[in-house]
């Protein structure tokens, strides 16, 4: 009985805590809708009054939800921000915010990653899909130029569509790909068929791309331009063993093979600083070069920039990065450029440069060869006791002060060495 | 009784303090102390490049090896310089050396890919006979083990070559088909150890060129020279960065010394390091043409 009492008295207290917390969230609930509805009426009101041009992209096909809905307070301040167009946080921030999908990838792509979505999308309406400032096709090419991509008339077709290849955030695979490029191409190409055509040999790894080009050619079947001379004559049998008629193994794995026409390229092993070794693969050459054909001399793999950074992630780190340390970078080394300084094969040059610290820079900058801050050995940097150069003051792969100088040139960068007597 | 309860309390605290604070206190022991550092002068001339540096435990010398000056520089312990030698002219852009048990000069040729056995006190020079192994040995780092074994880094083909004490016949040809190619290596304990810059690990061998271990180096940006002390602690020189980091034998930071610049401590575009017997850590700075001497605390 006594439990039963209980149970009568804890009956009614549930049903009057459950009148007061329902009560309780009732008025809750309708302080958020009045405040909802209010704050959006007012933004409808104070923001599209004042700023026309917005109002105006709503008749455009594609509006950004906030902007739809009138929440322009969700991306912006509506008093003061530290950010520009009075966004309440910075870009990349603001728009993961909402746009939970994780770019968590192996190779993103560098607007991502630097945060810049408004690069490729327009942030309140847009007559293209996912909100795109251009069409598809045209935004790729605002940062990759044409000229690279479209080497000759011959197209290969998806190349009207980027997208049918690539992804526009970033990837798990080099180069952006939707597939690892093992199997991109058969992905259109039936195998069986290309077998046939390649006259039976083996199609493995990424060879596709050693002889062809994924997006445009001058030669027929999207072939390479430039020829390695034994491939062009047809001499197959400089660089394999043959089976009759068909084409076997590399005659040697290592660089042997190589040095055999190109013996000079083994002076590189007498200088300091070479690139003779590592390597993954077992013939250091092929690391940078190809064998059969390329679109870029010396039968370079892929322009400098790409192979380059394969290996030096640490500098393409720093020369992608847009942090205040490295604001500044030179033109050249942004362009990855890297064989307008640098050696490729070897060099007793710090950092092999092809000609020192100052010839290096002065075969460009001719001026300052004749006008500059004391270099060279008359000029003695007091902090190591070494002849000053160009790069004692300059770092062309990053500085924070213009002119890629490594201090701030109005407080840190004189008193290295001039000390100020007080 | 009160003063008792409150120095208990109080010791309690600092016991709790202490022993909380203890790992960083140990992570913060690893750190080099500057106390020397060598350039070149009106005497020696200005250092030109240089690339490696050994000391004798015997005869407590140090040797820098002056690169593009062709030359071996001698110091004492107390670092100063004794004197400057060039083989008669034989050295031609010399890249690493060692000294054997017997005294004898052991030093890479890059200028004609050589590696020359100097006998000083006779006087003699003979070079150690390569032309047996192919493809052609392009010779790079040297490491000398406490049995007598020379140890010989081929960068071209990824071969570390060993060889037998004092006759210098070749004993063994590590190939590493998991790395991407070694930039030094070093024996200690009579393991050797290669670093693959590109991989950014550690490779370790047995003299019958067993594999023994690796370790993955975390944070390194472009790991370039390898050390290891008595305790098993591997230093990584890393020239971008321009900093020594230490790991233990687990691949564990314990710590780093030196930052990138150009002031005494400082270093820029550093090639080549060395830990001698007594925990003495040389940099070589090439960027900065001087060397470091650092006692590890």
């Amino acid at each position: 009985m006594k439990i039963l009492g209980v149970r009568i008295i804890d009956h009614r207290l549930w049903a009057m805590g459950r009148h007061l917390l329902s009560s309780i969230f009732y008025c809750l609930l309708s302080i958020c809708i009045f405040c909802f509805i209010s704050s959006s009426a007012q933004a409808k009101v104070n923001c599209l009054k004042c700023h026309p041009q917005v109002r105006n992209q709503l008749s455009r096909g594609n509006v950004h939800k906030p902007l739809r809905k009138r929440n322009c307070t969700i991306c912006h301040s509506t008093h003061a921000s530290d950010q520009p167009h009075l966004l309440v946080k910075p870009t990349k921030e603001l728009c993961l915010s909402c746009h939970k999908k994780a770019f968590k990838v192996k190779y993103p792509h560098m607007p991502v990653m630097e945060g810049d979505c408004d690069k490729c999308h327009a942030p309140h309406a847009s007559p293209y899909t996912a909100l795109l400032k251009k069409q598809e096709r045209e935004i790729c090419f605002d940062c990759h130029q044409k000229e690279k991509i479209f080497l000759g008339k011959k197209l290969h077709n998806p190349v009207k569509k980027c997208l049918s290849c690539h992804k526009a955030h970033g990837s798990n695979y080099p180069g952006l790909l939707n597939k690892p490029l093992k199997g991109l191409c058969f992905t259109c190409h039936q195998k069986t068929k290309i077998i046939v055509q390649h006259k039976g040999s083996a199609l493995k790894g990424n060879f596709c791309l050693s002889c062809h080009n994924a997006h445009s050619s001058k030669k027929s079947h999207l072939l390479r331009t430039y020829a390695h001379s034994p491939y062009a004559k047809g001499q197959c049998q400089s660089c394999h063993l043959m089976q009759g008629k068909k084409v076997g193994k590399v005659k040697s794995d290592n660089r042997l093979l190589c040095l055999t026409c190109h013996p000079q390229v083994e002076n590189a092993d007498h200088f300091i600083y070479s690139h003779i070794q590592l390597t993954p693969g077992s013939n250091v050459c092929l690391d940078c070069h190809t064998p059969h054909l390329s679109d870029i001399k010396p039968s370079l793999k892929g322009s400098p920039k790409q192979i380059c950074f394969s290996c030096h992630r640490d500098t393409k780190n720093r020369l992608l990065s847009n942090s205040p340390g490295f604001k500044y970078k030179h033109p050249e080394a942004k362009k990855g450029n890297c064989l307008v300084c640098h050696q490729g094969h070897g060099s007793n040059k710090l950092f092999l440069l092809k000609e020192g610290g100052i010839n290096t820079c002065t075969s460009c900058h001719k001026r300052h060869a004749r006008f500059t801050h004391p270099i060279g050995e008359k000029a003695i940097d007091p902090r190591c006791k070494t002849k000053m150069d160009c790069v004692t003051c300059h770092h062309p792969m990053g500085a924070k002060d213009i002119y890629n100088i490594i201090f701030d040139h109005r407080e840190e960068l004189c008193i290295q060495c001039h000390k100020i007597s007080t | 009784m009160s003063q008792d309860k409150h120095i208990r309390i109080y010791g309690l605290l600092f016991l709790f303090v202490f022993w909380s604070l203890c790992p960083r206190l140990s992570w913060a022991g690893l750190k080099g102390k500057i106390i020397a550092v060598i350039y070149g002068g009106e005497k020696i001339g200005a250092f030109n490049q240089p690339q490696a540096m050994y000391f004798d435990p015997q005869r407590k010398r140090l040797y820098l090896v002056d690169t593009l000056n062709d030359r071996l520089l001698s110091f004492d312990n107390q670092y100063k310089f004794l004197s400057a030698f060039n083989a008669g002219g034989k050295l031609k852009t010399p890249l690493a050396m060692v000294r054997d048990r017997k005294g004898h000069i052991i030093v890479t040729n890059k200028g004609d890919k050589s590696v020359l056995i100097i006998n000083v006190k006779e006087k003699k020079i003979k070079s150690l006979d390569l032309s047996h192994i192919y493809p052609p040995v392009v010779p790079h780092s040297l490491a000398i083990a406490s049995n007598g074994c020379l140890c010989l880094l081929d960068k071209a083909y990824k071969r570390i070559l060993i060889f037998s004490p004092e006759t210098y016949q070749v004993q063994k040809i590590i190939e590493e088909k998991e790395a991407s190619g070694f930039s030094d290596i070093k024996v200690n304990n009579n393991l050797v150890y290669a670093l693959d810059p590109i991989f950014k690990k550690v490779f370790i061998y047995s003299q019958k060129g067993n594999v023994v271990g690796s370790i993955l180096l975390k944070g390194v940006a472009f790991p370039i020279s390898l050390a290891v002390d008595r305790r098993e602690h591997l230093y990584i020189l890393d020239r971008h960065k321009g900093k020594v980091f230490i790991f233990d034998k687990q691949g564990k930071p314990m710590g780093e010394i030196g930052k990138r610049g150009w002031k005494e401590g400082k270093f820029y575009s550093p090639c080549y390091i060395f830990i001698d017997s007594r925990n003495i850590l040389y940099v070589v700075d090439t960027g900065n043409n001087r060397v470091e001497v650092f006692k590890i605390k």
